[in-house]
């Protein structure tokens, strides 16, 4: 019995390999931040609202990011190349909230919908299926940071489930 | 018996990582680890709490997005048990659960958890096995009236502080194993109904109420009313079930539990205490978290008229090191309880859960009882899919 005890751990804990190399996540990171900033064209940000958006703890952790993620870094790099001026009434009115957490789930929803519209455009069916691919990598190391910082205590993260920018990309992929 | 037992958990060990291998919450909101919600399954960590506490929801302002899925979990156990000081019971090798579960939130203000063992052994002291195969342990559902306010039905544990059965030790602390003997009347089943133990669950109904709000749902000030209903709600599957897990209802109450709490992430303190028909207990416990080590404290104190008055205690503390590169989580832990009039129990133990990768998890739990004339090995190994 013990035997077999033993074995069913060790079969139960045989690592998953992933389909795509979990180190590239370069293309993923721009693909993120060309399909954010097509979202938002002609729109525009107050520096203030950037800040907040980008706001981080005292630490340096980002609030409404993963440290290390490519998903979120790919918004962040997109957020940065944002056009500063007035707030747009649409864009600001979502994303300025008070909350970390509201703020996060607000740009969620516009990486999700950037991420499709951007996907939409690939013509070639095989091109598209590989962007996907690699961005479900890139999610997937974006999930693995969380638990990271997490396992840390990291008190900005400690009550996520899991990153919400990485599931809005790897939702519509 | 133990090979067929044996052949049976690994192909069920081996199937399910291809078949719907995720327990229910995590596939409902997609979430990739079973450490999202426990620090070692199934301990809760302050994700996990808040979800209980919403009433198996996430915080809405994350928005995350409920899944269709298969609305049920397995937890599979097999247990190795050797009494050391009984030379003339043989270590034992046996299943000891087949649990079907199922729990999920109903609309905005409903909940719901279901726990059925279709398979329940346990080994009594003379080396047999106590069959109560088919009967229930949690079968409620809860009402938030509105963000203060639940009422709760059914069959359950009264307790809200702490709820016994989520630790990652096999035995119970002592503070929550207070028996108070119910009334005898030559009923063997029934006067074992009618007892009260703060770790066991009886149908009841339960009126909670939340004076302080706090940062996460499950932080505040809780305090809640339990009427206890002395039965149990029973399926049963044997010849031997339906003996020793008959289903039974009795109108008579037991008693009301009394609990009053206060929570802040992974520490709390609170007071709880039991008045039936001349019997009490009344107990102070509390739980202190710093980094990976969390302590667990607690005296109480057990009254039956005309007997003598007893003092239970538990002190422990358990090392639970979170890998950041590792889902593996192990841990340790060691508890002394203390009973008046029984020698002291030391109580060391060892977890390893893995792969918490939120479709499949394991763990394996390891005891040693070191209380005088008493001394103990247990081994279980779990599987939940």
């Amino acid at each position: 019995m013990r035997y077999l005890i033993l074995l069913i751990f060790l079969g139960l804990c045989t690592p998953v390999v992933a389909d795509v190399d979990p180190n590239d996540h370069t293309e993923a990171r721009a693909f993120v931040k060309a399909a954010v900033l097509e979202q938002v064209e002609g729109h525009a940000l107050s520096a203030s609202t950037r800040d907040l958006l980008l706001s981080a703890d005292d630490e340096g952790h980002p609030l409404s990011f993963i440290p290390d993620c490519p998903i979120c870094l790919g918004v962040q790099d997109a957020l940065r190349e944002l056009e500063v001026g007035p707030d747009d009434e649409g864009l600001a009115a979502g994303l300025s909230a008070e909350k970390a957490s509201t703020r996060t789930s607000s740009l969620a929803r516009l990486v999700r919908q950037a991420v499709q519209a951007k996907l939409a455009t690939i013509d070639d069916m095989q091109q598209r299926i590989e962007m996907a691919e690699k961005l479900k990598a890139g999610s997937e190391e974006g999930q693995r940071q969380l638990a990271r910082y997490q396992s840390r205590k990291v008190e900005a993260y400690k009550m996520m489930w899991s990153c919400l920018m990485c599931d809005a990309a790897a939702k519509e992929s | 018996m133990p090979n067929r037992n044996s052949l049976l958990l690994l192909f069920l060990a081996l199937v399910t990582q291809q078949a719907f291998a995720t327990p229910e919450f995590s596939r409902r909101y997609n979430v990739k680890s079973c450490n999202t919600c426990h620090t070692v399954v199934p301990k809760l960590n302050e994700r996990g709490y808040d979800f209980w506490a919403r009433g198996y929801r996430p915080d809405p302002e994350l928005n995350l997005e409920r899944e269709s899925t298969f609305p049920l979990s397995v937890w599979l156990a097999g247990r190795a048990d050797h009494r050391i000081a009984k030379t003339s019971v043989d270590p034992k090798t046996f299943f000891n659960k087949v649990e079907l579960i199922a729990g999920d939130s109903i609309g905005d203000s409903l909940n719901y958890f279901v726990e059925w063992r279709a398979l329940s052994l346990e080994m009594n002291s003379d080396g047999s096995l106590n069959d109560r195969s088919g009967r229930f342990e949690d079968l409620w559902m809860s009402w938030m009236i509105d963000d203060r306010w639940t009422l709760t039905a059914g069959q359950f544990r009264p307790l809200q502080q702490i709820e016994p059965g989520r630790k990652i030790s096999v035995s119970q602390p002592a503070i929550f194993n207070s028996s108070l003997p119910g009334r005898d009347d030559g009923n063997k089943r029934l006067t074992s109904l009618r007892s009260f133990s703060t770790g066991s669950r009886s149908p009841g109904v339960s009126l909670g109420y939340q004076s302080i709000l706090g940062e996460s749902a499950a932080d505040g000030l809780f305090h809640n009313v339990t009427v206890m209903f002395p039965g149990e709600i029973s399926l049963p599957l044997t010849r031997e079930a339906r003996i020793a897990a008959s289903n039974e209802l009795e109108t008579a109450t037991k008693g009301v539990v009394l609990e009053t709490y206060y929570r802040r992430g992974m520490n709390s303190i609170g007071v709880h205490g039991f008045v039936g028909d001349n019997r009490w207990m009344a107990s102070l416990v509390g739980e202190y978290n710093v980094d990976d080590v969390y302590f667990l404290g607690g005296v109480g104190l057990d009254h039956v008229d005309g007997k003598n008055d007893i003092l239970r205690s538990s002190l422990g503390v358990e090392y639970l090191p979170q890998f950041e590169d590792s889902s593996w989580r192990p841990g340790v832990g060691f508890r002394v309880d203390a009973v008046e009039g029984l020698k002291p129990a030391y109580v060391p133990y060892l977890v390893l859960g893995a792969p918490n990768d939120g479709n499949v998890n394991s763990l394996l739990q390891l005891e040693y009882n070191g209380q005088s004339k008493n001394e103990r090995l247990r081994l279980d190994f779990s599987i939940f899919f």
